[in-house]
């Protein structure tokens, strides 16, 4: 409708089509800026939504596999233990040990009947010896077997390359004759623990595996991948009868730390020896 | 010049969004001027988004100038974590997993030496010795290797006697009393 031009009620009409207007302009003009307020905010917070979701779903990952890395040092710490400790084989690599779980000084069997064909050929031991030597020494490997084919499994699961592992333990700490004078805390044994409980070997040991390269998400925030590392220390503990031979024995104050603590590679130094196994590339 | 002839060409102007220019109020009036006090609409009709063709720079510019920011600051977060203590603990295994190496393939020379001594085999027993050198060169730069890690490194001979199939090869030959050449290492002080 047109309103008369000059007069009052025109001039009225006017101006208020005037505010009516600035007021939808000045409305039109907040939506303006907050529709590119929040076009500022999805660009800026997209890919950082998405870096940040990489890098929640990654670092859990690596945590988890560090610590599948040190269990299965401490497990094989204890083998390696366990294992020195039965054999008496201070120094060397020990029989029916992880990966190969192969007899000592020996190759890997090339078949599963390997093993018991060494033995029968032992002609000078008498028969019953032989046997019996025969079935501990199959208990061992079939106990090494079960045991390398879990932890495989277990670090398969949590990305690492367990193909590529690569290990090493120490000379058994009973094979330490004189202590270097430089090492004011060196583990001894047999040494006590408690009144009635000595630790009569120990072995640390150490792994490493890459981690990483086989995930796509890890490889977005490592794209080389990164060395998972473990170190355990595996002591074999036994208990006395009486209190007076214990007390003779010096305190354990090595074997009291954890082995990512300071010392625990101060102590493992002071063994002659090392024994590598696994990949022999040094990850 | 009259001025609503001047703006004859700008009211026929046709707006990207569909808009006709002469679909807004006029502006020219000097009563309304006076009753608002600064121009009703801007003289340009906005696109769709509402935003013009700087701001849109202005953004895509702050866009990519924080996704920069943020990718440089969060690699060096995350070199900065991979070096963090881990990495020291992480040279502490693998410098001993070399000296483990180094020592298991000195045994093997030594047996290979011993073994090549008994059949009279000069050359290998020349090779043998120039591989144990290697080895010996190995193992002493293992601290250049991981400075990190290891503070001193020695390559001694320990009575160790070698256990291998066989035995007349390891206790002829040499003049030596039974034993290895044996890297040791010393650690940093933590």
């Amino acid at each position: 409708m047109r309103r008369p031009v000059g007069s009052a009620v025109g001039l009225a009409a006017d101006c208020r089509d005037a505010k009516a207007t600035a007021r939808v302009g000045h409305s039109l003009r907040q939506r303006d800026e907050r529709g590119g307020a929040v076009s500022l905010l999805v660009i800026l917070m997209t890919p950082t939504l998405a870096l940040a979701a990489i890098v929640a779903a990654a670092v859990p990952q690596r945590l988890a596999a560090q610590a599948a890395m040190e269990d299965t040092a401490a497990e094989l710490a204890v083998m390696a233990a366990v294992w020195r400790h039965a054999q008496g084989r201070p120094h060397d690599p020990v029989g029916w040990y992880f990966p190969d779980c192969t007899a000592p000084g020996s190759p890997p069997p090339a078949d599963a009947d390997s093993l018991d064909r060494e033995d029968i050929t032992d002609d000078l031991k008498p028969e019953t010896e032989r046997r019996s030597a025969t079935d501990q020494n199959a208990a061992l490997r079939h106990a090494c077997e079960a045991a390398t084919h879990s932890l495989l499994a277990s670090l398969g699961t949590r990305g690492i390359d367990a193909h590529r592992l690569s290990g090493a333990y120490t000379s058994a700490y009973s094979s330490i004759a004189t202590p270097a004078p430089d090492d004011a805390h060196l583990a001894h044994v047999p040494c006590r623990v408690a009144d009635s409980t000595i630790v009569a070997e120990a072995v640390q040991l150490g792994v490493a595996a890459p981690w990483g390269t086989q995930r796509w998400d890890t490889a977005q925030i490592w794209p080389r991948g990164i060395t998972i590392t473990g170190q355990s220390l595996g002591i074999v503990a036994q208990p006395v009868a009486g209190t007076d031979a214990t007390t003779a024995l010096p305190a354990c104050t090595a074997f009291r730390r954890t082995p990512n603590q300071p010392g625990s590679f101060a102590a493992s130094d002071s063994t002659p020896t090392r024994t590598a196994f696994g990949n022999p590339v040094v990850p | 010049m009259n001025a609503s002839s001047s703006r004859a060409p700008a009211q026929q102007h046709r707006c990207r969004t569909g808009r006709r220019a002469s679909d807004v109020p006029q502006t020219a009036s000097p009563e309304r001027r006076k009753c608002l006090g600064r121009p009703v609409l801007p003289r340009r009709c906005r696109n769709a988004s509402g935003l013009a063709t700087l701001e849109w720079l202005l953004i895509v510019a702050a866009a990519g100038g924080f996704a920069a920011v943020m990718a440089a600051g969060l690699d060096q977060i995350i070199v900065d974590q991979g070096a963090q203590p881990a990495d020291v603990h992480g040279a502490d295994v693998t410098s001993r997993i070399a000296v483990a190496h180094i020592n298991d393939r000195a045994v093997a020379t030594l047996a290979a030496i011993h073994a090549a001594q008994v059949s009279v085999d000069a050359k290998a027993v020349t090779a043998g010795q120039a591989r144990l050198d290697r080895l010996r060169h190995e193992c002493e730069v293992l601290d250049e290797t991981y400075p990190s890690a290891i503070r001193l490194t020695e390559w001694r001979w320990q009575s160790i006697p070698i256990n291998v199939s066989s035995p007349d090869a390891v206790e002829s030959g040499t003049g030596r009393t039974a034993g290895r050449w044996t890297c040791t290492v010393k650690g940093r002080p933590r």
